[in-house]
């Protein structure tokens, strides 16, 4: 962030290093002075009196005393290992992607593989077996990278470098995720391994089904998210189509669908598939509430996903469809080859923010009972008369810890857009 | 027979018109018959089961408390008017929020934009930090907040009429007196006659080029000639608030509620947030060729922003910008947590004595009118641009 | 063939799709109807194999999550006995965690076996909601002020900020409480307990009422709870008791049942500790109730013979129960003396009596 000194001593000193920095960027005329001092004082106010508070007021026995069931809710003690190999699972997809596009998931990869190191290292109450496997993500890490080939238009990092040429053949033969297709299957898998080994498959020693009840934590925030953000893509195509088809009827019902979603707030839905949606199917035929809320979160996100790609369509220079058109296609082919594809690349960014967002919104899925990150926070300080006093710790550790989340997806989806050009065009 | 299946000359499983028929008629009759199952199945099982299920109820006395309310209201009061007393805050927030987020998110876009870097560097950061946390956790924080503000009797005190404490803000008021309407017409006039200035005076300022002042000159046009009438026929007593009772809390004035504060402040930083990005986008979006040219032609810095930048950049905020006021609205059911009696908030204390789902059911229609209402201002938006630049 | 025929065609068209649309219609709400709905709860759980309780985890001393993310509280403990009679195992619970609005939802729709959320028993709510069992604690609404105030009566509070958390008939009390008085008052109203007292402790409101356990609890909770004084006004009752769904004898019996056998086991000094000794001892009623000789109906509602065994064992009785979560193994309490002691006439020696918890003969 900050600029480095310049070597060259020949400009005057006012113009260049430092000193010539904040003339030009904070000092550059007399009202633009004040209002930096002005900042500077309220910024330094601000920053002593939180840290003041965070390192000296504060008690976080409330977070420190119950911190498995801030991040998986009331998931059996006995299953803590099944979900350690879910995150080896995962950093290995993230070192493929560290590999594959290295601008927008180096950081991502070494962001998740600091916390790996300090969870598993920093002194606290944890199995050592559940601490090896903590660490044992940073090799993981490392064996994505290694699974993955070099993409042709990066060049070859220091590391790599030094290697010289002795290292590349047998970099080479291990690269087996080489082409699209392998990575989607890789990714396939582990999404697959990551779902069984969550839920667990009756009759397999070792892998006892939980009830998908105890899901909770920051856990089931994140896998609500994700599968309300893959499921509801489908389902937003086909709404965005329809809205756009010319068929009046098929139209009239999607809008419909979409602005009824839309238009009403995500608790009142939740409140209503808890209690409706159950009737509507037969009464032996309970559904848990974890995926009455995974639909509930799936709906609402498709009508905004339908919104997105009819956004995403809409852009599409004309003159594709056009183009398409005197080659001889249908509409439907035109549809579906050519405007869908084109609108899809449009809105990765959107989806990465929409993704955001639902995350955030799941911290509502309090309103149905379920303990997800914020309402264990809620649930720790209500329930405890010894930490009625800690809400704001509380409150301050669940917030950084979506910070940091959304943060880090929305400067992923940044680094997208310049990858793609989106905003460019 | 088989001439019936074919029109002028073509089968009918050929004929694009009939085939486009089919193909409504079953997606109309899929449809149709989801939502009829539904609701059938939803109906017997209400039955089956001995749901409280009806609309009855409105008409009773709710004897509920409400803390607040925009229009007089008593626990003696019907439901229904109790759902109209908090569907009325819920509006009152959402407009005042609607308004402060789009003001501060526009200064902050701006700032984002801006030359100083430690200007432009907290705005980001502003940026960052509030659209990243969830709103229920930001709203907590307000909250308590508003709760380290000194209590009512210790509170600040602003020329013995404005008070600032822990139980909110109050202000003085005005009651209406016999010469309101009038005064309310002149008033009236006053702001047209301001608006038809405006357009002059901003119309002569883009065929000149000279800056002539138009929004003071509008002001100063609708504030004289009200303040003029109100001395002149004095239609408004002012209500200064005042401690009372042994408990010394405020009576009289216009509240707003620490509740209200809290949520006011939570709603207005993080939807502004996300405003001051939209800003920043289309600010960005109006080509730096457009502000070269205007410059090139002389225009001085705040012209170009006025007659150049805004309008276009406001055809690329507009629409997204509409869809934040829904989210702000929508947003505005997370009240319950903080004490503010909202929509959702009042529903959920009626679910003590009515049926639960009807409540939510009307709960849920309201929300949907408002946010229809904004869908309604988006189009006529589209409706004008179009009209404009066609 | 022109333009004249493919307006018939359509409107023929348009007929037809009607006509399917109203016969599927037709056709669904018939065959769905002819389902009748048939619960038998006790043969449901046991297949099941698990119990559903609707309860809490944000109430101390009634249902809140301890540090190893286990339901405890008195609330949890019942929901666990009612499993270990007919289960035998205490830990076969699933508790949901229900909102105070989705309590009448919940219990209506059947979808959970047992309600145990501090719910007031109210006539509206016995009819509407489900069958209320058993009271098993008597509560009552009161009101909390700061002492310096100098309040003595709750009949003083004219002009005063209540406190108030949302979504329970706490809210409804209050308001009947200040109309019938002519009082004027300005309540504010929460979700959470903590932000209430917050708002109490910073003064945004001057009054915080809840029931008074809660507020006992609380004020014992607070920096000085000798600045805060409870008045004496108790303006509501709140007989609280675990609720069953309506349209199964049955299961309404049996949980009736285990709650009696709570306090009787109380009542007859049986404990966790005791009960295999009693077991084998001389004492009639004793071993009747713990199935060793003779029997209380075990066989007609479906339990073992031997299930209130396993329940003292898993929970011990009601005073164990009451200790263990609201007395001074919990949020203490004070029983003696109080409308939760037992019966005046219990025959224990060492009980706290004079209270209102009964249960009927068992035999």
């Amino acid at each position: 962030m900050t600029a480095r000194a310049a070597p060259a001593p020949l400009p005057p000193a006012t113009t260049v290093g430092l000193l010539g920095w904040l003339r030009q960027n904070l000092f550059s005329s007399r009202g633009n002075g004040a209002v930096t001092v002005v900042l500077a004082v309220v910024l330094v106010w601000f920053v002593f009196n939180l840290g003041s508070w965070v390192f000296v007021e504060a008690d976080w026995t409330v977070i420190i005393s119950r911190a498995p069931l801030y991040i998986v809710g009331l998931y059996p003690y006995e299953g803590y290992w099944r979900l350690c190999i879910c995150l080896l699972l995962i950093s290995v997809l993230l070192g493929m992607a560290w590999r594959a596009w290295p601008n927008a998931a180096r950081r991502f990869a070494f962001g998740f593989g600091a916390v790996m190191l300090f969870v598993g290292v920093f002194p606290h109450e944890m199995a050592p077996d559940h601490r090896a496997l903590l660490l044992l993500n940073l090799p993981a890490i490392g064996l994505g990278y290694v699974l993955t080939p070099r993409p042709a238009d990066v060049s070859p990092g220091r590391l790599e470098a030094l290697a010289g040429s002795a290292l590349s053949p047998a970099l080479e033969r291990a690269a087996i995720f080489s082409t699209p297709r392998r990575k989607v299957i890789a990714a396939l898998v582990a999404l697959v391994l990551t779902m069984i080994l969550i839920l667990g498959i009756a009759g397999v020693p070792g892998l006892d089904p939980v009830n998908p009840q105890d899901l909770g934590g920051l856990m089931i925030n994140l896998l609500l998210a994700f599968f309300g953000i893959v499921c509801s893509l489908p389902i937003g195509i086909g709404l965005a189509l329809g809205r756009r088809s010319s068929l009046p009827i098929l139209k009239v019902a999607c809008v419909i669908f979409i602005e009824v979603i839309r238009g009403v707030p995500l608790i009142t839905l939740l409140f209503m598939s808890r209690h409706i949606l159950p009737l509507t199917f037969p009464e032996d035929l309970n559904i848990d509430r974890v995926y009455l809320a995974g639909i509930t979160i799936t709906i609402f996100s498709s009508a905004y996903m339908a919104e997105n790609v009819r956004g995403g369509m809409a852009a599409v220079h004309p003159g594709q469809a056009e183009a398409a058109r005197a080659l001889g296609l249908r509409d439907w082919q035109n549809t579906l080859l050519i405007t869908l594809p084109q609108g899809l690349r449009n809105i990765i960014p959107a989806i990465v923010g929409q993704f955001i967002s639902l995350f955030k919104d799941t911290s509502l899925v309090y309103f149905i009972g379920m303990l997800d990150l914020v309402e264990m926070g809620r649930v720790s300080v209500q329930g405890n008369q010894e930490f009625i006093d800690n809400g704001r710790e509380v409150y301050l550790f669940i917030a950084l810890v979506f910070w940091v989340f959304c943060f880090s997806m929305s400067f992923i989806s940044r680094r997208i857009e310049g990858v793609l050009g989106v905003g460019r065009r | 027979m088989t001439r019936l299946l074919y029109v002028q000359g073509v089968p009918i499983w050929r004929n694009v018109v009939a085939l486009r028929w089919i193909v409504q008629i079953v997606s109309a009759v899929v449809v149709l018959s989801t939502i009829a199952l539904f609701l059938l199945n939803v109906a017997r099982e209400i039955e089956a089961r001995d749901i409280p299920f009806g609309f009855t109820f409105v008409n009773r006395a709710a004897q509920i408390p409400i803390g607040e309310a925009v229009i007089p209201y008593q626990p003696s009061d019907s439901y229904w008017y109790g759902l109209v007393v908090a569907g009325l805050n819920t509006v009152r927030a959402s407009v005042l929020g609607v308004i402060l987020a789009t003001a501060i998110g526009i200064l902050v876009g701006v700032a984002r934009l801006s030359p100083n870097w430690l200007l432009s560097r907290i705005a980001l950061a502003y940026i960052e930090v509030f659209r990243n946390i969830p709103l229920i956790v930001q709203l907590l924080f307000w909250l308590t907040i508003v709760l380290t503000l000194p209590r009512v009797v210790e509170g600040y005190v602003i020329a013995d009429a404005i008070f600032i404490n822990n139980s909110g803000l109050f202000l003085p008021w005005f009651e209406a007196q016999a010469g309101f309407w009038p005064w309310a017409l002149i008033t009236a006039i006053g702001v047209a006659l301001a608006v038809y200035a405006f357009r002059r005076l901003s119309r002569r300022e883009i065929e000149t080029g000279q800056p002539s002042y138009p929004l003071l000159a509008a002001s100063v046009i609708a504030v004289g000639l009200s303040l003029v009438a109100l001395l002149i026929l004095g239609p408004l007593a002012i209500d200064i608030p005042q401690i009372e009772g042994r408990f010394g809390r405020l009576q009289g004035g216009a509240q707003l509620s620490g509740s209200f504060m809290a949520l006011l402040v939570g709603l207005v930083i993080y939807t502004s947030a996300f405003i001051a990005e939209i800003v920043r986008a289309g600010i960005q979006s109006v080509g730096k060729g457009q502000t070269e040219a205007a410059r090139s032609v002389g225009l001085s810095g705040m012209l170009t922003l006025r007659h150049v930048t805004f309008p276009q950049a406001l055809r690329v905020i507009i629409p997204p910008l509409i869809s934040q006021f829904l989210n702000l609205t929508k947003n505005s059911s997370l009240a319950a947590a903080i004490g503010y009696p909202d929509l959702v908030s009042v529903a959920n204390t009626m679910t003590q004595i009515a049926p639960a789902i009807s409540l939510f059911m009307i709960v849920m229609v309201s929300y949907l009118s408002m946010s229809l209402l904004y869908s309604l201002l988006g189009n006529l938006y589209n409706r004008m641009i179009r009209f404009k630049g066609a | 063939m022109g333009r004249l025929s493919r307006k018939y065609l359509k409107l023929g068209l348009v007929v037809v799709a009607l006509a399917l649309a109203i016969a599927a219609i037709a056709a669904c709400g018939e065959e769905e109807a002819e389902e009748t709905v048939v619960v038998n709860r006790l043969a449901a759980v046991k297949e099941r194999g698990t119990l559903i309780c609707a309860s809490r985890n944000d109430v101390p001393g009634y249902g809140s999550l301890d540090a190893a993310g286990r339901n405890v509280g008195f609330d949890i403990d019942l929901c666990r006995a009612v499993a270990t009679a007919v289960l035998g195992d205490p830990e076969a619970i699933q508790i949901n965690y229900i909102t105070a609005a989705e309590r009448g939802p919940t219990i209506q729709s059947g979808e959970v076996d047992l309600l145990v959320r501090t719910v007031t028993w109210t006539t509206s709510r016995d009819a509407q909601w489900g069958n209320y069992v058993h009271t098993t604690f008597y509560d009552g609404q009161g009101f909390m002020v700061p002492r310096n105030l100098g309040v003595s009566s709750a009949l003083e509070l004219g002009g005063a900020a209540v406190c108030v958390t949302a979504g329970t008939t706490t809210e409804l009390n209050m308001a009947d409480f200040f109309r019938q008085n002519n009082l004027e008052y300005n309540p504010q109203v929460f979700e959470d307990t903590d932000v209430v007292l917050e708002a109490y402790q910073e003064g945004q409101c001057d009054v915080f009422t809840n029931d008074r356990s809660q507020l006992a609890a609380l004020r014992s909770a607070l920096p000085n709870p000798q600045d805060h004084v409870i008045l004496p006004e108790t303006i509501s009752e709140e007989p609280l008791g675990p609720v069953v769904p309506h349209g199964d004898e049955q299961w309404f019996d049996i949980v009736k049942t285990v709650m009696s056998g709570l306090i009787y086991a109380e009542a007859y000094s049986i404990t966790s500790a005791n009960y295999a000794q009693v077991a084998g001892g001389d004492n009639v009623k004793a071993k009747r109730l713990l199935g060793t000789e003779g029997s209380f109906g075990q066989e007609t509602l479906g339990l073992s013979e031997t299930f209130m065994q396993d329940v003292l064992r898993a929970v011990g009785n009601y005073g164990e129960i009451y200790d263990r979560n609201l007395g001074p193994g919990g949020i203490d309490l004070p029983r003696e003396g109080g409308r939760n002691a037992l019966w005046a006439n219990a025959p224990c020696t060492d009980c706290p009596k004079g209270g209102q918890i009964y249960a009927p003969p068992l035999r």
